[in-house]
């Protein structure tokens, strides 16, 4: 008898999406039914009876699996939300980048300020790589539309993807501004002999965020 | 009765809720013993505690674990969590307060 219950839910489930929350259900669906049973043959019911409580109390769950369904994963609104504030990061980091050199410009107006003036530079630099990085890492995953095994390897590809891009836009990022920094703090300030350490603070600092992007998907793996 | 069960099935949460407040449970469970409190005289459709399952959940009232059983399949438990209690109570006051507005418009002076 219990064979026939087990059957009736596979056919019940036979339209449902082949996703992880169907089987879940379904899963949740035979324990609680099978322990109905149970409780109502050891009430003295004789099985064909008990079968047929129990399969009239499943019912109609084709709701449910409609549910299942059309489940949408993802508020739009949040999503707009989102976009608008990766928007807004991406756009200050820019800006940052940008109004970096004016430090340096002032300072090469102001003898004596030079060193003050670099640091300002770098640390305009490195608050807006340190904003695209905050905001690549926020950004919500690719949306999963349904939790199946096709999504979930997407869903691993375009992680996998985004990470390498990622990273080599970061890698792009950092040594552009290395060079350009580079001539540029040289040309003003004349101290070709130091100047160079700035490719050592640039290999440092893409070491580092390197090993945050392995340690941020490490820790998720 | 027709009304009486529309009027409960608006409930469905908040008798989950009470339920998981007393202990962890699991769905069939948790319908046995709304029929064993009303002495059999409600009970839920298999449906509608799914679909509360899933509402409760989303709500963040809930949350579920997988039973260890070594025969036959896994149980779903459920447990309450510290949002879903502070939802239990605001549901609570909500119905006093219905039932007071209810009683005071529907019944005659005197009854």
């Amino acid at each position: 008898m219990k064979e026939k219950i087990i059957n009736h839910l596979e056919t019940i489930f036979e339209d449902a999406p082949t996703t992880k929350a169907a089987h879940e259900l379904k899963e949740e669906l035979l324990s609680n039914s099978l322990s109905k049973y149970d409780d109502l043959i050891s009430g003295g019911e004789n099985p064909e009876a008990a079968y047929k409580v129990v399969i009239s109390g499943i019912g109609d769950v084709s709701s449910l699996i409609e549910q299942l369904n059309n489940k949408s994963q993802m508020d739009p609104k949040l999503i707009e939300k989102s976009k608008m504030r990766s928007a807004v990061l991406v756009s200050i980091a820019v800006m940052l980048f940008i109004l970096s050199i004016i430090p340096l410009i002032v300072a090469s107006e102001n003898p004596g300020y030079e060193t003050l003036g670099l640091a300002g530079l770098l640390l305009m630099a490195s608050l807006g790589v340190a904003l695209l990085v905050f905001n690549n890492m926020t950004k919500p995953e690719y949306l999963k539309k349904e939790e199946t095994v096709v999504e979930d390897f997407k869903q691993w590809q375009a992680e996998k993807t985004q990470k390498k891009t990622f990273r080599a836009a970061v890698s792009t990022l950092i040594w552009t501004i290395t060079i350009a920094a580079y001539f540029v703090i040289s040309f003003l300030s004349n101290f070709w002999h130091i100047t160079w350490v700035i490719f050592l603070i640039a290999a440092a600092l893409e070491a580092f965020i390197t090993l945050m992007i392995s340690m941020r998907s490490g820790g998720k793996g | 009765m027709s009304i009486t069960s529309d009027l409960l099935r608006g409930h469905t949460d908040t008798i989950i809720l009470r339920r998981l407040l007393h202990q962890d449970s699991y769905g069939y469970e948790i319908n046995k013993y709304i029929q064993e409190k009303t002495n059999g005289m409600y009970e839920l459709k298999e449906a509608t505690l799914y679909s509360a399952f899933r509402r409760l959940e989303e709500s963040g009232w809930i949350s579920s674990y997988w039973g260890d059983e070594t025969t036959g399949a896994r149980r779903r438990y459920y447990t309450i969590t510290a949002s879903g209690i502070q939802a239990y109570k605001q549901n609570i006051k909500d119905w006093e307060q219905a039932k007071f507005l209810i009683d005071t418009l529907i019944k005659e002076d005197g009854q």
